[in-house]
């Protein structure tokens, strides 16, 4: 049995195998002389998709056999039909002769479209036609000519739905690359603007666009992350997650190494500090790069409404994350060890209630906190109309029911929502994952060695934080090392003619090449 | 990383920072002057007394660091010493960092085990705290020393606050009069301290990873005068509030006097602060200590993979602390009695002969 399973595997692979070395052959061939045989040849690679059309006829009234190459659904049916077939179609009045470069001559002379260029292999002529051109073939000549005709529905420019403000730009980057990256060059009209386009994804070809400030950004800074995209070995692309997870300093850390925002204006704003934006088609989050730690508490927000309420939300942020991870922690430590550090008149309260609770703390924390847990993952679940029932049955119903059957004290109810709420308040959903996560091995450790083993384990945590490097910025700069100047824009809010131009140096000086190293081994 | 790949690039700023974090953190667990001067009432003048002492040899220390200032101390020693007595003081020094790294670890556990835990075990803090300790030493300098970087000043803040809360219950006249029993009992109480500002022997086995050499001096100077303002600060508050008498029997003398907070019915209970404090500063010290014998047996026996020794070392600090000590008070004995004079032996008077030596062997060599 086992050896049959084996047979077939290899089998498998030699066919896998084969079908590279085939395609490796087809990735030299060049376009035939014949026509018939380029279609031929087009044919075969295409398969037999109903979409593809091809379309053969003679060219401007001459003998000469010539025809177009196109997806139905990824081109603009009226371009080609006015401007393509209109101009092959008509009748010249000096028509052109087998003898004339027909190539040069429809190249630079009658196809009144902006995007074409011309090549040479069948490869490229069938990535082409993947991406909406249209190709135009001649007889005779072994060449082609790709017309830029692609067009194809997006979703139309919406509001942000995740990063919302109150006051600022209501629109949000979309799934197509296109309209992202022009919603970007509106924010920024500056020859500056830079955009580098690469592929990747051995099936899917993703589009993937780094954008930045030419002479703001660090040029080493833009080779580094170029070449750790160009490292990506992967099937598909699907989501800018798929990047991230390949291009980050370390790899297996539980901490958000890049932020991503689907919103122009914060991706120029961070443009303008020197930062990178890695654009991928199909999705509305773009990356950013270099990222620190102290940017998961900073939301856009903050620079359209008053500073020193900005400051004062900020500091809420992080008293909000420190409060999510360490509460469930605390709470246990002081009930099951450190009673007498509560005051009195709360600890008898506490105490009160929790006199018909047959759990000890830590289980009935373990018990409400995955309840919490479970009730946020079904509310994402559900269609929004059953999430409403949802978030009342947890609520009101297990909280209560709870409560008066006596299985938690009303006082852990307190702290499961208070974490949940808390959790809520970061503008960056990926740092609240980590913190969401870190707290259950902290509540362990504090049901073991109470408050000892919460603050060694938060220390622990900080040597880690303050060891890892996101593109060879340190993760807690400014915080640590200390760069003065950045706390402007990081624990405060500075006025924003304070700010000014100095919010360029958000310190990013690599010293040297190791800076850059990919650590392999993590904890 | 780190250590392997390319050395760690630490500021003079930072290197200050940590020098006044391996100094506090034993002034807030057991306040040396206070316990063993004879004459309690003056401890604050030893406590000036030995903070000058410490002034000259940090001095000195940063002399012989800019002599060799791409070698730490063990190389120091072999470069001036030659191989193998070179290699004998490098052994006793290693030794002698090992062992402050067991007795704070020891510390540690027992400091929690007294003041807020008394049924858990001392060798479960012991070795939660080492695991801790050697992830943080694996994870390299930078990574300890930004860490004492971000930890020290929230410490060194709230002791001052708790300083401040306390100022009703201080009673001034407890510490007159001035030198009752004349000078010898100050200069015999100041050997306790200068020990402990002895610490800055880390200054040299530190020197060759900082950036900026030219500012060392002065924020080594300015880590030690930090370090005996909070001396002071502690000494004078303990005694004037406590009397010179019942402070010299008090187990942990600032955990008493934090435990003296109590405003408005409210503000009370504040010791978790106490031992917060406490961690913090007491790992940063267990960390760097480790790291100092981590890359000095490194460069002692020539070693290229520094990270082969981090868990052996580990292990080896763990099985230390678990030395016989029967409690707190014992544990203070050894450190403030037995352990004194050797450590006044190698933070002072072989340095002092090392200074001199390296001093005549370089004019040897111009002439």
């Amino acid at each position: 049995m086992f050896r049959n399973f084996f047979h077939k595997k290899v089998r498998i692979s030699n066919l896998i195998e084969s079908n590279t070395r085939h395609d490796d052959s087809n990735q030299l061939a060049k376009i035939p002389h014949s026509i018939d045989e380029t279609l031929a040849a087009l044919q075969t690679r295409l398969g037999e998709s109903k979409d593809i059309i091809y379309r053969c006829f003679l060219l401007n009234q001459t003998n000469i056999r010539a025809s177009i190459v196109y997806i139905d659904d990824l081109t603009d049916a009226n371009m080609i039909n006015n401007q393509v077939m209109k101009t092959v179609l008509s009748d010249l009045n000096d028509p052109p002769t087998k003898n004339d470069d027909l190539l040069s001559l429809y190249l630079f002379k009658f196809i009144d479209v902006g995007d074409v260029s011309k090549t040479h292999s069948i490869s490229e002529v069938i990535e082409k036609i993947l991406q909406g051109n249209t190709i135009f073939l001649i007889d005779g000549v072994s060449q082609a000519i790709c017309i830029g005709t692609s067009k194809w529905e997006t979703r139309s420019i919406e509001e942000p739905t995740v990063e919302n403000t109150i006051r600022g730009p209501k629109e949000s980057f979309t799934e197509d690359l296109k309209n992202n990256i022009s919603l970007l060059r509106r924010k920024i009209k500056n020859e500056n603007l830079r955009f580098l386009s690469l592929n990747i994804g051995e099936t899917t070809k993703t589009d993937i666009c780094i954008s930045y400030l030419h002479k703001k950004a660090d040029p080493s800074l833009v080779t580094e992350v170029k070449s750790r995209l160009e490292n990506i070995d992967m099937e598909g692309i699907l989501e800018s997650r798929y990047l991230e997870e390949w291009i980050v300093d370390h790899p297996y850390s539980v901490f958000p190494q890049l932020d991503h925002t689907e919103r122009p204006d914060r991706v120029a704003a961070m443009l303008m500090e020197g930062r990178i934006a890695i654009f991928c088609n199909g999705t509305p989050w773009v990356l950013i790069v270099p990222t620190i730690f102290m940017q998961f508490f900073t939301s856009p927000g903050d620079y359209y409404q008053n500073f020193y309420f900005s400051t004062f939300i900020r500091w809420l942020r992080f008293i909000a994350s420190m409060l999510t991870l360490t509460i469930p922690a605390f709470y246990i430590a002081l009930i099951t060890m450190h009673q007498e550090m509560i005051p009195t008149q709360l600890a008898l309260r506490i105490a009160g209630s929790r006199a018909n609770v047959p759990f000890p703390a830590v289980v009935e924390a373990f018990l409400m906190e995955i309840t919490f847990e479970i009730l946020r993952e079904a509310g994402i679940r559900l269609p929004k109309a059953a999430g409403q029932a949802v978030s009342i049955v947890g609520a009101l119903i297990i909280g209560q029911a709870a409560v008066d059957a006596g299985i938690v004290s009303p006082i852990k109810i307190i702290v499961v929502s208070l974490t949940g709420i808390c959790s809520f308040a970061l503008p960056n959903y990926s740092l609240g994952l980590t913190i969401r996560l870190l707290r259950f091995p902290l509540m362990i450790l504090a049901s073991l060695l109470g408050i000892p083993g919460i603050a060694v384990a938060l220390l622990a945590l900080l040597t880690y934080m303050t060891s890892i490097k996101s593109f060879g910025l340190p993760y807690l700069s400014p915080l640590s090392p200390l760069t003065q100047g950045d706390f402007k824009d990081t624990l405060f809010r500075a006025p924003l003619f304070k700010l000014g131009n100095n919010k360029s140096k958000f310190g990013f000086k690599p010293k040297n090449k190791n800076e850059f190293d990919i650590e392999d081994e993590e904890q | 990383m780190n250590l392997s790949n390319h050395l760690p690039i630490i500021s003079s700023r930072q290197l200050g920072l940590i020098l006044i974090s391996i100094r506090v953190a034993v002034m807030t667990v057991f306040l040396p002057t206070a316990w063993s001067t004879p004459d309690p009432k003056n401890a604050w003048l030893s406590a000036i007394l030995s903070g000058i002492g410490g002034m000259i040899i940090t001095y000195l220390f940063v002399v012989l660091s800019r002599k060799y200032p791409d070698q730490t101390l063990i190389q120091i020693f072999e470069t001036i010493f030659g191989k193998w007595l070179g290699a004998l003081f490098s052994i006793i020094y290693l030794y002698f960092f090992l062992n402050i790294a067991s007795v704070i670890v020891r510390e540690f556990a027992e400091v929690l085990n007294t003041a807020l835990m008394p049924e858990t075990p001392v060798s479960i803090f012991i070795v939660y705290v080492m695991v801790a300790v050697i992830f943080a030493v694996f994870r390299g300098l930078e990574a300890i020393i930004r860490t004492n970087a971000i930890t020290l000043p929230i410490s060194l803040i709230s002791l001052v606050v708790i300083l401040c809360l306390l100022v009703k219950t201080y009673h001034p006249e407890l510490i007159l009069p001035i030198l009752e029993d004349g000078i010898k009992p100050v200069v015999r109480g100041s050997l306790v301290p200068l020990s402990l500002f002895g610490e800055v022997i880390l200054l040299p086995m530190l020197y060759p990873y900082v950036q900026d050499k030219e500012n060392v001096l002065r924020y080594s100077m300015l880590a030690q005068i930090i370090s005996i303002f909070i001396l002071l600060g502690l000494i004078l508050a303990i005694i004037s509030t406590f009397g010179a008498e019942e402070a010299k029997n008090l187990t942990l003398p600032v955990f008493s006097l934090v435990r003296m907070i109590s405003i408005a019915n409210f503000f009370e209970r504040v010791e978790a602060i106490m031992v917060a404090i406490w961690i913090s500063l007491l790992y940063t010290k267990m960390c760097i200590y480790l790291y100092v014998t981590v890359i000095g047996t490194a460069q002692l026996f020539r070693l290229k993979n520094v990270k082969c020794l981090i868990f052996p070392l580990g292990i080896t600090v763990l099985i230390l602390a678990n030395k016989d000590f029967k409690n707190l008070s014992d544990l203070k004995y050894y450190t403030m009695k037995e352990w004194n004079p050797i450590s006044l032996l190698i933070e002072y008077i072989i340095p002092c002969f090392l200074v001199v030596v390296s001093y005549f062997s370089r004019r040897k060599r111009l002439t």
